[in-house]
């Protein structure tokens, strides 16, 4: 009784309404919006038609189309996987021992503090043909690799996808290095008697207790990786050929020429996709606790 | 000699981990380098330094492309956001971790959504239409507040759980009502995580583009980099003025994220592991 009027519900109203209008409220609204021909392409006006899946339809019967989406899922993987496994060997490296390893801390968590907008303006520069990195591969001897690295079909998307795993590492490697910090120092010194070789170590106390750390990255990761969109924007634009377009950059797309209820059924593709692979990520990482 | 062994390889590594970290830091000298070069000498990019400092292209910068304004701009769309987010995460995240129904427990699931989903901008531009609020830096402002909201509620909720009740219980005794007990005991002791929280939220909310992209088109409303973003598309020719704006959208990042290194980090740690 007390709990009630001390803890009064008044008190989480704001947020609930906030968050439910401009957060979830849109999010539902696209999921019907999606089943419409929603647009605004006649100078009439907006119409929206009820159309059933006709927009799914036209995204899984275009081969192009459907290649979205397995580059999205692509991308969101492969970025996943180089982020957390680079993060994590660098939070080994900087848990303890190395003198500077504030500053090194500091230095490579810089980046994720960066608008992704801007970083991709910074690579933008960096590997145009004339630009740093192609002068940086001639002045070593490797002219046979000088490209135009962005507008090149063959290298477009790895250079995207080494940019957004640039920006994000340090960040992966500050909740890993959260976690090291929370482990018990005595756990390492009793294997060390026993006579356990370092990688007994980390495979049987670190990566054990690092699970709670893994899974919090998987997640962040996977829902970034698939919602991308700024730095594919600036760097290539979804181009050349269409060979780096994100489901993200499609959404845009479509909004940009009006078709607004095809950009719903991407969202919604974007959506269902990220659901999937979370719950598969939780799921991975729980059972892993449990045992 | 096991410990001078160690020495070494602790020296080795240290090494290895500093010319690594020149796959970051030379992205940033070359930026800063071309900006202070003639557009000549900055149409490659290199690293070399500039012949002669050009501090001028700081000025012409700041002149036309209103830097001032953007700042402004910027400073409103991240400022307000954060101030209400602040306000109703916590007392929101208040309520859920101190009576655990299993309404609350749900209300809790249902802010954890957002962590996870994208937002779907098509649609927000049409709810903000129907409010009266699309273009408009109020629109903006309660966007991002509902978009950080999420964050906001989880990291407050894992702090609020290591206050002990018996605070509240004492406070109840000494007759204290209940917007009292939480603004003047609980608050209080929310410091090093509404720091946090602060931080976070700021750096998200200045550092974002797509909302603005969709939601701002008007160019007098344009936030920082927006502005940059808009810079290149005119002066692609002039590496060293888009340095100049680069420049200009990241040093109050760093500004901020130097001094408030520690809270970001923890707090980020504190939310994400413990919580």
């Amino acid at each position: 009784m007390i709990n009630k009027k001390i803890y009064h519900w008044g008190f989480s109203l704001p947020a609930i309404v906030l968050y439910s209008l401009l957060f979830i409220l849109p999010v539902t609204l696209n999921f019907y919006y999606s089943l419409t021909d929603w647009n605004a392409i006649k100078i009439t006006g907006e119409v929206a038609h009820f159309i059933g899946f006709d927009n799914f339809k036209k995204i899984f019967s275009n081969p192009e189309l459907t290649s979205v989406i397995t580059r999205t899922v692509e991308f969101g993987l492969v970025t996943t996987v180089l982020k957390n496994v680079i993060g994590f060997t660098l939070a080994l490296l900087f848990n303890e021992g190395l003198k500077s390893r504030h500053a090194l801390r500091a230095v490579y968590f810089m980046p994720s503090m960066l608008s992704p907008l801007i970083i991709g303006l910074i690579f933008g520069s960096l590997l145009m043909t004339s630009g740093f990195f192609n002068q940086l591969l001639g002045a070593v001897g490797l002219e046979n690799l000088v490209k135009p690295w962005l507008t090149t079909s063959g290298s477009a998307f790895g250079s995207v996808m080494f940019v957004e795993v640039w920006r994000q590492t340090g960040f992966n490697m500050v909740i890993y290095l959260a976690g090291l910090q929370l482990i018990d120092q005595s756990f390492y010194e009793a294997a060390s008697i026993d006579g356990a070789t370092a990688f007994q170590k980390l495979r049987y106390i670190t990566l054990p207790r690092m699970l709670p750390s893994i899974s919090i990255n998987l997640l962040l990761n996977l829902s970034q990786g698939l919602k991308a969109f700024d730095i594919v924007y600036v760097l290539t634009g979804g181009g050349p050929n269409g060979s780096t377009e994100l489901i993200n950059t499609m959404v845009f797309k479509e909004f940009g020429k009006r078709m607004y209820g095809m950009s719903s059924a991407y969202g919604v593709v974007m959506f269902i996709i990220t659901a999937v692979f979370g719950l598969i990520a939780l799921k991975l990482t729980n059972k892993d606790f449990d045992s | 000699m096991v410990t001078n062994k160690r020495t070494v390889w602790n020296i080795c590594k240290e090494i290895f981990a500093w010319v690594l970290s020149l796959l970051i830091l030379v992205p940033m000298v070359v930026i800063l380098f071309n900006a202070l070069k003639t557009s000549g000498e900055a149409i490659n990019m290199s690293i070399a330094p500039p012949s002669k400092l050009h501090w001028e292209n700081f000025g012409e910068v700041w002149r036309v492309g209103n830097i001032l304004r953007s700042y402004i701009n910027s400073l409103i769309v991240s400022v307000f956001p954060v101030l209400i987010s602040v306000l109703c995460a916590s007392m929101c995240a208040y309520v859920l971790a101190r009576r655990k129904t299993k309404g609350n427990l749900a209300i809790y699931t249902y802010f954890a959504l957002g962590l996870m989903f994208p937002i779907s901008m098509v649609t927000v531009v049409k709810v903000t239409k129907l409010l009266s609020i699309y273009n408009t830096q109020l629109g903006v402002v309660l966007v991002y507040t509902a978009l950080i909201l999420p964050l906001s509620v989880f990291l407050f909720y894992g702090f609020l759980n290591s206050i002990p009740k018996e605070l509240d219980e004492a406070a109840i005794v000494d007759g204290a009502g209940a917007l009292r007990i939480f603004f003047q005991v609980i608050f209080p002791m929310l410091k090093p995580v509404t720091v946090t929280v602060i931080m976070i939220n700021f750096l998200n909310c200045w550092n974002e583009f797509t909302i603005p992209l969709y939601m701002l088109p008007d160019p007098d409303k344009a936030v920082v980099v927006q502005q940059v973003y808009n810079f290149y598309g005119t002066f692609t020719a002039s590496w060293n003025l888009v340095s100049v704006t680069i420049l200009y959208a990241i040093v109050p990042v760093l500004l901020v994220y130097i001094c408030g290194q520690k809270y970001i980090i923890s707090g980020m740690v504190a939310g994400a592991v413990k919580g």
